[in-house]
């Protein structure tokens, strides 16, 4: 379904071009659970952006369920990131203004042509499923770390797109909330979910089935356990 | 439309999370709309009042006021001559085009009694066509007649407040008044209006030949202990004329003939509707004026509201990363921050008409000034604060949109 082939990046920093992403070839299958490792500075960040539809890279091919993502303008990539992507952030990025219900229903906002009655029934299965459905009116400075982040992984899945992409999501939990999220991406996954998860957390990167390993923005290793 | 409403909905909601800031944004534009509307109903206001005054005098008309100079030269016996004479008039009635009528006047101020009650009042010796000319609304008997003036009638008009004051239970119009020696027949009593009553200016009308009969050509003053006699045939002369089309040649022809019979300048000439004109003027100046000292105020909120609106983007630049990742595209970030600075510049438009609304109402009552309030300075001064919010919302909007999501997410 993802499908990378020669992927490069570069920044110019100053005089330098630093290489980001040196080439790199991957494709991820629908129903994957994938977790990209690395230390910082290994360039799985520009990866996970450039999977995200956040950013392009300078050289190389991109598809993703049939498209190729690199022939869209500035609107179309706007419009499939809201579709097919769901992002989790570390520091979850939830808005303050609004409540949980209507955080987790942001981004039909940008939808066209949307059934209100689903969509509204969906935040509600959403937020069931993630534990907070007795918790819709309250404003994200009311929840706890954790709880936030349930809030935003409900808000990436309300589209329903086909991947899920999240960026280092319990690099600001503790340990035991960190292991409730894993089981939500454990959950979600079993339903069929595509997950790309980037972590430098051994723990983290172990509960997915699939294990890029980046350094110097090149893939070191690439495994897949047993169990998945 | 759904769309629109929820994006003003929830624009509303990112407002709320900073009150304070929002409410000392929206004071900038609504002390601006309130001032653009106060300063242009006190301007309105004033030259109504100027230009009401100026109606009165009749733009039909020119008016010419004898003048008593310093250096006005007293001949024989300390007989002090000056003004409009008999013979200017008949010259202007022989040589003027258009002239509808004109009306001859001598002002006498003293005092007017009926039995034991009396006042100061201003007695007007005038022709007929005086009460025509002055469009003097009648409230009870008749005006002043050509007959009246042939016969030499002493016969008097009084306003509805002096026949008030002098006959307070009595019927006025069996009774005579007395002023300097004569006595009047009351024939008529004219409306007074509304805001005269107030002042106190009571005026009696009696017939010109009358007064010239009974009071003669010279009157004679006493003063230090020397008399001094004046003789003025006319104190005031009031031409009307057919239309105020006319108005400039005849005026032009006027002084000519003014011009050729006296030596010195113990006349005036004024011309209302050239006064108008002037009035107009003035009061466009004047609202330019106000207008752009409002219109200031005005800038001085639409910057308020770029200043804010830029310290909302910068704050917020992680909530656009955030919205532009989950599907919003450039236009959806400007749509959303340009709601936001009209919204807020809207709801100071809101409250700014009602406080412009009120506070020429309290002008008035505290100052005594007239104000008018027009319906198009309340809509200019709205759509200005509407605008005011595009204008100064569209560079922080598009700031915003141009940011790149990867950039806006990064930042913390």
């Amino acid at each position: 379904m993802i499908h990378l082939k020669q992927i490069k990046k570069s920044f110019q920093v100053g005089d330098q071009t630093v290489h980001a992403i040196r080439n790199l070839n991957i494709d991820i299958k629908q129903g994957e659970y994938v977790a990209i490792m690395g230390a910082s500075g290994s360039g799985k960040s520009t990866l996970l952006n450039i999977l995200g539809c956040l950013d392009t890279p300078t050289e190389g091919e991109y598809h993703i369920a049939g498209d190729s993502a690199f022939e869209l303008n500035d609107d179309q990539l706007s419009a499939f990131r809201g579709k097919q992507i769901g992002f989790v952030f570390q520091s979850y990025n939830l808005l303050p203004q609004f409540t949980v219900l209507e955080n987790i229903k942001l981004p039909l906002l940008y939808q066209k042509d949307i059934d209100q009655e689903a969509s509204h029934a969906r935040a509600l299965d959403l937020a069931r499923l993630v534990g907070l459905e007795d918790r819709l009116d309250h404003r994200p400075t009311e929840l706890s770390g954790g709880q936030q982040q349930r809030v935003a992984i409900a808000r990436s899945l309300i589209n329903e797109p086909l991947i899920l992409l999240a960026d280092e999501p319990t690099g600001n939990l503790d340990t035991k909330t960190e292991q409730e999220i894993l089981d939500l991406f454990d959950t979600l996954n079993a339903q069929g979910k595509t997950i790309i998860v980037v972590t430098h957390e051994q723990e983290v990167g172990e509960r997915a089935g699939r294990m890029i390993l980046m350094r110097d923005g090149l893939i070191l290793s690439d495994t897949t356990s047993a169990h998945g | 439309m759904d769309k629109i409403l929820a994006t003003i909905v929830l624009s509303f909601r990112s407002l709320k999370l900073h009150k304070l800031r929002s409410s000392l944004t929206v004071l900038g534009i609504i002390f601006g709309v309130a001032s653009v509307i106060t300063m242009l109903a006190v301007g309105e206001g004033a030259s109504a009042a100027a230009q009401e005054s100026i109606r009165k005098l009749g733009s039909n008309n020119i008016i010419l006021d004898s003048v008593k100079k310093e250096d006005t030269q007293e001949n024989q016996g300390n007989l002090l001559s000056y003004g409009i004479t008999y013979e200017d008039i008949e010259r202007i009635q022989t040589n003027v085009e258009s002239i509808e009528s004109v009306a001859r006047l001598r002002l006498y101020e003293g005092e007017v009694r009926y039995r034991e009650n009396s006042a100061t009042a201003e007695v007007i010796a005038c022709d007929p066509s005086y009460f025509h000319i002055q469009q003097i609304t009648l409230h009870k008997g008749r005006s002043l007649c050509l007959v009246d003036s042939r016969n030499r009638n002493d016969v008097c008009v009084l306003d509805s407040s002096l026949a008030e004051l002098l006959f307070p239970y009595q019927d006025p119009f069996a009774h005579k008044v007395n002023f300097d020696g004569s006595y009047y027949q009351v024939v008529g009593i004219t409306q007074t209006p509304e805001e005269a009553k107030s002042i106190k200016d009571y005026k009696v009308y009696i017939p010109f030949s009358s007064a010239v009969a009974n009071y003669g050509e010279v009157t004679t003053t006493v003063s230090q202990g020397s008399f001094q006699r004046e003789q003025v045939d006319v104190h005031q002369l009031i031409i009307n004329l057919s239309s105020a089309e006319h108005v400039y040649a005849a005026y032009g022809r006027l002084e000519r003939i003014m011009n050729h019979g006296h030596k010195i300048d113990d006349y005036t000439i004024k011309v209302p509707i050239r006064l108008l004109e002037e009035a107009a003027e003035t009061e466009r100046l004047f609202s330019i004026l106000l207008g752009s000292i409002a219109g200031i105020s005005l800038l001085v909120g639409g910057i308020g509201i770029m200043n804010i609106m830029l310290a909302t983007v910068s704050e917020r630049t992680k909530e656009i990363g955030l919205r532009r990742a989950i599907g919003a595209k450039k236009k959806d970030i400007v749509l959303q921050f340009m709601t936001e600075a009209i919204v807020l510049s809207l709801i100071g438009g809101c409250i700014g008409v009602l406080l412009g609304i009120t506070m020429p109402y309290l002008v008035t009552q505290l100052f005594e000034i007239e104000t008018k309030i027009s319906t198009l300075s309340v809509t200019v001064a709205f759509l200005i604060s509407g605008l005011t919010g595009v204008i100064f919302g569209s560079y922080p909007a598009i700031k915003s949109a141009n940011l790149k999501p990867i950039d806006a997410l990064k930042d913390i």
